[in-house]
């Protein structure tokens, strides 16, 4: 014997050389055998030399897996990945289409027709050679094909002169063939179009036989059982399908193989109508079997559905109750459409709930399961919930987020929920959440359970939809305010608060639950990030803004009343970049009943100061500050409520960020505001007025500032550690506002909105309607015509917005803020005929002249607190005397105390502040204003100041020509404490204290000894005495409606003249323009004026009031000396000079006494004069 | 009755190759049962290096055979070298450059519009994209479902009509193709579609639908370089020879085998290893002896029912035919085609060969060589075109192809003589080309080493008595002389054929 050369190994033949035998040595049998180098992977085999090769492939692909079939392990050859299963998956998904044509309505979709041979001929005589050649070799090949025996066995004439094309959205995905019945094209096959079983796309996967549904694989048995020519002349497919059975465990289904020899297929087939798409009845080899398949009946099916066992119970009003399903039931006795949901069945959840086919059906019909609800993984919190608050149900575990999707709430309510979710902790730690969804089954006592159990394990390692990771999330959430009331037009604006560290990501969905509809309304919202990634602080601030307010100061504010922005759902999703997943989940704030608003009176009053602000407001009987929570009933309301719990004893940081992290804590104080504000907490009013703006909002583009989001209160201020250089601190905020500046505008409005926001909110929280509550705000009387219309519009904005309608706007009044005090004192025995009330602020001093509690006078002028430490120099803000002296003494004495280190830092390193910031943060320590106190060379500024003050106050009442002269002066304002500091003690009464010294100046201006002595009176809190006064003495001031404006009075400050510069009839009021004409003499005659102030300062009233001994004056001071550097007239006349220059910029008329302009300087001047060693020239014995 | 003709239809390079090998052995002197073969050279690609080299090596035979048995009847000379007549080939180049795509010989984009839009959906489902859009211009690529449409051009040649008209009723047909490829896996079918059709309208249409067909289709037995197709830089992948032959096997038992009458499988487990290119200039394969043994089916063909005239006169349905050797060694020598009837002639070929090349232009110079005198030959023989064709065929055709068949591409070599007399086998087979002449080095001592496998007999008798050419030859001059040939090529060939065919009766027993 020999060797054969062969394709198969190890051969012999009988000779050498060529052997003859009458058997193909390459038939089917030894083909197989053929050892295939690639193996049965994915391999595109385009080899047969033949145009019908892709007819051929099917073939092929069927003998392949028929001959390496074992029927002992049947699965393994008819589930695959090879060339060769996808297309055997592919031409059953042809014969399944068309059987599926009349369920699935493809009508719209799927198109066929018919190609002759005979076209061929017509093709022949193409005068094209390419066509008639190819024409030509189809021909010749069909002819051949034609001869196959088998096709004359099953009495098929002319199996390949006719083909019928099948056509999916007009692209052809397949034909018919001689061979399998059906091919596909080579081409990739479009999957948009989904089978009834599973939902399934067909062309998706590769799919046998005996995995698709009963009712296509009883069509394929009963059809090749029925008709023998297929299963001749397809017989590879015969094959297949016989093959296939071995698959099939149901005994029902083996009961009806073993019946279908018996009826050979009729039964099954005597139910189905011949499929016809468009004209053409359909058939196979060439009309030799008809097509048939089974008839739609959707209502039928949509009834089943609706009564289905498996339809969900639900408080809402749905048309389509889905019906509830998972994979694994064991609910053989309950009714699915028309029989038991089949075992087994996939759930395919790619399509949205409501576009879904119902499983094993065409029927469009909403159904739901586990994972349309519940989140693959479960956000775990370093805290526990406030549950108080925010729902979570009964249990051990309460720092999670719920692990509920949105989706949820399209088909239940809030209330079903509570009552279908149950989360237990597993020992070994895991924490499984069960939904207990309720169905009609079971008398509708029957229930559907979704579950999953969440473990502590890396995502990656899940492999099973059973279970969850449990992953650790960073987020702090909160919302201001958490409440809703009556009157929705008031529900107009929520700020939500979400931090979280750089590795997560967060998204919010707001949504209102509708209980008639299956859509919720999704609340539109704008998110903040303020500090975001790239600033490198290791976490994202993030302020989530709901409001009908929209609209900026600059172009006008809207709001849309007819908005509803309430929301009862909070969706959360975090996509976790370290843990590379993406975690879903709700919170449900629950924000107590809706508070009624009534229509009983209340007011609140807001003074804005230069340096301080208070609010003061009056729901009930008694007047009080502006607080964010009921102080009575800490737990029970405040505005702005966290996610954390706080401790059951908890202190009122307990409920900010602290003591959850300190980096939150720090961007909360920095960027928001502190959870409670009020009397009994660290943060109370007065405040400093000032404002945090965020470091990188561009204030030159931005068209508004958006309060609590870019721009806030600093309520930490001062008292704790802020962020240098990620947020600026402006002060001066009132002062700065012209309408060329809208930086300084929209930070204005920023800060008053935030204090209008909070305050109404303070009467909602009482029940207030604030549409009848009377807002008051205060406005100094030296304030230019420029700066009171832009108050003015700020206010009315704010008023329309937060308060009320424009008819209410008669409850916006504004009262002059030195009228203000006198009606918050509680002077049993009056104050006399005649009344002056100085209110002496950080930035202007306002006097009042009440002639039988009605303002005869009034006037007011830029110079109170802060003209004893401003810094007059362009480039350095903190160029003052006090700071140079004290900032050495105060970090000496902060020593070790790094927080208050940090907050001079802070002070100093930010743009925004200034001097007077730095003296008033030291003023919050006792040991400042002790100092200061005992300090006998600075005492001689705050002689030189309030003497300055009173001074004018005596030339102002002499001017204003009162028949007498007051026996009470108030002084109020914060800069009153100036002159507990002048006098050494808080009682400016005392023997030779500043009454006295009062009384020796007015004595000088009247030049009349015989006046009695006047009594100060100041109150304990003088901050609040202007917004209380305000509030207690409105119907006074509404009664007596510009009274002050109209007694408004600038004393020129030359001791001579005055003007009333609102009285009817003032026509010529004095321009600043005129005074530097040379032939006008009012600067002189103010330099005078002044010169012979500071001589009688150092004369009489520093030798009669021994100023040394009775207010601790350095006694090394010469007088004269001081005198000389003091009463310099020609360096007067400069200052006032350069000063109406100056406010030419803005102002044309005159709007304030031009006395103080060098008595500023002076100070200024000798503050820095004292730190140096120049002070000895003013000191040492008299010449 | 005269010998019927053979269309030898040569398909792809394969076929080629295949062409080479048979000219080798019709130059042995192998008799074929045919009055002439004409071979039919179809290709797609017009500058496939295998056949320009078949081109050359058939030239300078048919210059030797021309020279020599020109005007001579066919039974005459039977077995002496170069006797078989070839004819020029005919050569059917369906060049793709002329189409450019499938897609583009359809002038697909208009089918619809002119009435053929059914059409045009059966050629979507017949085609994918890569297969209406694969440039045609170097073969089909292994898709010979493309190639099937785009080589029926050929029955439209100017050569394939020649054939049709030029059919005679006993004449018979060949078809030598791989099966694995594209231009020949692809015409093979056509082909035999073509032929079998009644209503096909050609010329003798009748003589040809029943003439007796045969067909060698070549299995995979060469195997590319893989990391050319991995890297874009080919197209032929052949790691899918195996799958695609199986898929195209199954269709030649179904559908092909029945139109043949006889059915040459060869095919072989231990492949050689070519370079990856995609045809063009630089598909120059070394030979192999599978190539050998399928030109050999050519001549077993024509051997097979040599009575019968047409298809109808064989009693019998298609005959298969599988090749055998003595064993599966991987370097095949002369022992391995023991009991072959072409071991013998090739044998004499070799010597002949040997003579050529070392020995043979020295005896025309030398004066006193008695052949030369007896034969009367020119003395300026050895610068004539006859010597000059055989010393070329010699060298450059004949050695080169030794030197191929024992190639390092192959995993089975065939190694019948001993190469390392030719002193320059490295610059050959670097020399793609085919240009280089062999250099042969035998000195008449070592002439009894010069066969791998199959031993002289009677060694020690050849060192007294060894082999002796010119010896040989001048004792058959003169009878030889007196046959009166009418040519000193006819004269020396004769001589040749006899005398060496006397030398290897002395030295060799063959079984």
């Amino acid at each position: 014997m020999s060797h054969k050369l062969s394709l198969l190994r190890d051969q012999i033949i009988p000779a050498n050389g060529w052997n003859s035998s009458e058997f193909n040595p390459y038939n089917q049998e030894a083909i197989n055998e053929i050892t295939d180098n690639i193996g049965p992977i994915e391999v595109p085999v385009t080899s047969i030399p033949s145009p019908f090769a892709q007819l051929h492939l099917f073939e092929t692909a069927f003998s392949f897996i028929n001959k390496t079939f074992s029927p002992e392990r049947p699965e393994e050859t008819l589930i695959g990945e090879t060339t060769y299963h996808r297309y055997i998956s592919q031409c059953l998904d042809i014969f399944e289409i068309l059987f599926s044509y009349e369920t699935l309505s493809l009508q719209e979709r799927l198109t066929v027709e018919v190609w002759e041979k005979k076209e061929l001929d017509e093709l022949i005589r193409d005068p094209n050679y390419g066509r008639k050649t190819f024409a030509e070799t189809l021909s010749i090949f069909i002819t051949n094909y034609n001869q196959d025996p088998n096709f004359a066995i099953a009495g098929v004439p002319g199996a390949y002169d006719q083909f019928i094309l099948i056509y999916l959205d007009n692209m052809i995905i397949a034909g018919s063939s001689p061979s399998t019945g059906f091919c596909t094209i080579g081409d990739e096959l479009p999957t948009s179009l989904l089978g009834s079983f599973n939902s399934r796309p067909f062309f998706s996967n590769y799919l046998p036989l005996y995995d698709r549904s009963i009712a296509f694989q009883k069509f394929m048995n009963a059809l090749f059982t029925k008709h023998s020519e297929l299963a001749n002349c397809f017989e590879e497919v015969h094959t297949y399908i016989i093959n296939n059975r071995a698959c099939v465990q149901s005994p029902e289904m083996r009961a009806w193989f073993a019946d279908l020899e018996n009826n050979l297929g009729e039964t099954e087939l005597s139910s189905y109508n011949p499929l016809v798409i468009g004209n053409t009845t359909m058939s196979l080899l060439s009309g030799t079997v008809p097509f048939v398949c089974p008839e739609r009946s959707v209502i039928n099916e949509l009834a089943q559905a609706r009564n289905s066992h498996f339809a969900i119970r639900t408080s809402k009003s749905l048309e389509n109750s889905p019906l509830a399903l998972t994979e694994t039931m064991n609910k053989d006795h309950w009714n699915y459409l028309d029989g038991p949901f089949p075992d087994e069945t996939e759930l395919n959840t790619t399509y949205p709930i409501s576009s879904r086919t119902l499983p094993t059906s065409t029927t469009v019909y909403p159904w739901i399961t586990r994972d349309d609800f519940l989140s693959p993984h479960l956000a775990q919190l370093s805290y526990d919930v406030n549950r108080s608050k925010f729902w979570l149900p009964e249990g051990e575990v309460q720092n999670i987020i719920l692990p509920i999707k949105p989706a949820y709430f399209e088909y239940f309510t809030i209330n079903d929920l509570k009552e279908q979710l149950h989360i237990k902790k597993l020992k070994q730690g895991g924490i499984v959440v069960k939904l207990n969804i309720p169905v009609r089954g079971e008398n509708r006592r029957g229930v559907i359970k979704f579950e999953r159990t969440y473990n502590a394990v890396p995502v990656e390692t899940i492999d099973n939809p059973n279970n969850g990771a449990l992953i650790e999330s960073s987020l702090v959430f909160g919302v201001y305010p958490f409440f809703k009331v009556s009157d929705k037009r008031y529900n107009d604006r929520y700020k939500v608060l979400a931090y979280h560290r750089t590795f997560e990501e967060m998204r919010c969905l707001f949504l209102r639950e509708n209980l008639s509809d299956a859509r919720n309304t999704t609340i539109p919202n704008a998110i903040h990030s303020r500090t975001r990634k790239e600033e490198g602080l290791g976490y994202i601030t993030n302020y989530i803004d709901l409001t009908t307010i929209s609209g900026n100061i600059d172009d006008g504010i809207q709001k849309d009343d007819s908005l509803d922005i309430t929301f009862d759902i909070v969706a959360i999703t975090i996509d976790n970049n370290a843990a590379n997943c993406t975690l879903g989940g709700i919170l449900i704030p629950e924000m107590n009943e809706v508070i009624n608003l009534t229509s009983e009176a209340s007011s609140i009053s807001f003074d804005i100061g230069t340096s301080n602000s208070y609010v003061a407001v009056k729901t009930g009987g008694n007047i009080e500050s502006l607080a964010t929570f009921s102080e009575n009933q800490r737990d029970g309301l405040s505005d702005l409520v966290m996610l954390h719990k706080p401790k059951s004893d908890a202190a009122v940081t307990d409920y900010d960020l602290e003591p959850i992290d300190t980096l939150y804590g720090i961007a909360q104080r920095a960027e928001f505001l502190p959870s409670q504000i009020g009397n009994r907490s660290n943060h109370k009013f007065p405040i400093r007025s000032i404002i945090n703006v965020d470091n990188d909002t561009m204030n030159e583009e931005l068209s508004a500032l958006n309060t609590l989001s870019d721009a806030n209160i600093p309520f930490g201020f001062g008292q704790q550690q802020l962020r240098p250089n990620f947020d600026i601190t402006y002060s001066n905020i009132k002062w700065g506002v012209a309408k060329d500046n809208k930086p300084a505008i929209r930070r204005l409005f920023a800060f008053i909105e935030q204090l209008a926001w909070m305050g109404r909110n303070h009467l909602l929280r009482a029940g207030k309607n604030p549409s009848f509550s009377q807002v008051i705000w205060f406005k100094p009387l030296s304030m230019g015509e420029e700066q009171r219309i832009l108050f003015n519009l700020i206010w009315k904005a704010i008023h329309q917005n937060y308060f009320g309608r424009k008819e209410n706007i008669e409850n916006l009044t504004n009262i002059t803020e030195s009228w203000a005090p006198v009606k918050s004192y509680d002077n049993y025995l009056g104050t006399g005929r005649t009344y002056m009330n100085i209110d002496i602020g950080g930035g202007t001093t306002d006097i009042i002249l009440f002639d039988d509690e009605k303002p005869v006078s009034t006037t007011s002028f830029r110079f109170a607190g802060n003209g004893l430490f401003e810094s007059l120099s362009n480039s350095n803000h903190f160029d003052n005397g006090f700071v140079t002296k004290y900032e050495k003494e105060m970090r000496k004495n902060f020593k070790g105390d790094v927080l208050k280190e940090k907050i001079l830092e802070y002070i100093k390193e930010s743009n925004g502040l200034s001097s007077t910031d730095l003296i008033s943060y030291f003023f919050q320590h006792n040991v400042f204003s002790t100092s200061l106190t005992l300090d006998s060379e600075f005492k001689l500024l705050f002689l030189l100041h309030n003497s300055a003050i009173l001074y004018h106050a005596a030339q102002f009442l002499k001017l204003s020509k009162v028949e007498e002269v007051p026996k009470y002066i108030g002084v109020s304002g914060n800069g009153a404490r100036l002159l507990e500091i002048t006098n050494g003690g808080k009682d400016l009464n005392r023997n030779r204290g500043m009454a006295h010294l009062a009384t020796h100046i007015f004595k000088k201006v009247f030049q009349n000894n015989t006046l009695n002595p006047l009594t100060l009176q100041v109150l304990d809190s003088p901050k609040e005495s202007t917004a209380k006064g305000g509030i207690l003495g409105l119907s006074h001031f509404k009664n007596h409606k510009n009274a002050d404006w109209e007694a408004y009075t600038i004393a020129l400050g030359d001791g001579q003249n005055s003007y009333k510069v609102n009285a009817e009839g003032e026509k010529n009021k004095p321009r600043y323009a005129q005074y530097l004409k040379t032939e006008d003499n009012t600067i002189d005659d103010v330099a005078q004026n002044v010169t012979d102030f500071f001589d009688y300062f150092f004369t009489e009233l520093w030798n009669e009031l021994n100023l040394t001994s009775n207010f601790g004056l350095d006694k090394g001071f010469n007088s004269e000396k001081l005198r000389q550097y003091f009463s310099n007239k020609e360096t007067i006349q400069d200052i006032i000079r350069k000063e109406i220059n100056t406010k030419l910029f803005h102002e044309q008329e005159l709007n304030e006494t031009l006395f103080f302009y060098p008595i500023k300087a002076y100070l200024y001047d000798f503050s820095k004069v004292l730190v140096s060693g120049a002070i000895n020239d003013y000191k040492g014995a008299k010449q | 009755m005269s010998k019927p003709k053979l269309y030898l239809f040569a398909v792809g390079g394969t076929g080629s190759r295949v062409l080479k090998s048979l000219v080798m052995l019709l130059a042995s002197g192998i008799k074929a049962n045919t009055e002439k073969i004409i071979p039919m050279i179809i290709d797609t690609d017009i500058n496939n290096g295998d056949m320009e080299k078949c081109r050359n090596m058939i030239k300078k035979y048919n210059r030797i055979h021309d020279s020599t048995y020109k005007g001579i009847p066919v039974d005459q000379d039977l077995g002496q070298f170069f006797r078989t007549p070839i004819a020029t080939p005919k050569e059917m180049n369906v060049s793709g450059n002329d189409y450019g795509t499938l897609q583009d010989m359809l002038q697909y984009n208009s089918l619809g519009a002119r009435g053929f839009k059914k059409t045009k959906g059966l050629f979507d489902l017949l085609y994918n994209e890569s297969n209406k859009k694969m440039p045609l211009e170097k073969g089909f690529l292994g898709n010979p479902n493309v190639g099937s449409v785009v080589l029926k051009h050929v029955v439209e040649s100017q050569q394939f009509r020649e054939f049709t008209q030029d059919f005679r009723q006993e004449d018979r047909i060949f078809v030598i193709s791989s099966i694995f490829g594209g231009t020949g896996a692809a015409g093979f079918p056509l082909l035999m579609n073509v032929f079998r059709n009644p209503q096909s309208g050609m010329n003798n249409s009748n003589f040809i639908n029943n003439a007796i067909i045969g067909g060698t289709s070549v299995l995979p037995y060469f195997q590319v370089d893989v990391e050319k197709f991995n890297n874009n830089e080919s197209a032929i992948n052949s790691s899918t020879f195996i799958t695609k032959t199986k898929a195209a096997l199954q269709y030649y038992n179904r559908n092909l085998s029945p139109l043949l009458n006889s059915l040459f499988y060869v095919g072989d487990t231990r492949h050689s290893n070519y370079d990856n290119c995609d045809g063009g200039t630089e598909q120059k394969n070394p030979a192999n002896f599978i190539e050998l043994t399928a030109a050999m089916s050519i001549l077993e063909f024509l051997d097979y029912e040599p009575a019968a005239t047409t298809k109808n006169d064989l009693n019998q349905p298609t005959r298969f035919f599988e090749y055998g050797i003595e064993s599966d060694a991987a370097t095949l020598t002369l022992e391995h085609l023991k009991s072959n009837s072409y071991l013998k002639k090739l044998l004499n070929f070799h010597y002949f060969n040997t003579y050529v090349t070392n020995f043979m232009e020295s005896s025309l110079q030398s004066r006193t060589m008695a052949w030369r005198r007896e034969l009367k030959i020119p003395s300026n023989f050895e610068k004539q075109p006859y010597f000059k064709d055989l010393k070329s065929f010699s060298r450059q055709c004949y050695y080169r192809w030794l030197i191929e068949l024992n190639s390092d591409n192959h995993n089975r070599k065939f190694l019948p003589f001993n190469l390392s007399y030719i002193t320059n086998a490295n610059e050959l087979k670097k020399d793609t080309e085919g240009t280089l002449p062999a250099q042969v080095r035998i000195n008449k001592k070592d002439l009894h080493t010069l066969v791998t496998g199959v031993p002289a007999t009677k060694q020690k008798a050849l060192f007294k008595n060894p082999m002796s050419f010119d010896e040989t030859f001048s004792n058959l001059a003169k009878s030889i002389k007196k046959e009166q040939l009418g040519s000193t090529e006819r004269s020396v060939g004769k001589m040749l054929s006899n005398g060496i065919e006397t030398i290897i009766n002395q030295h060799f027993t063959l079984q």
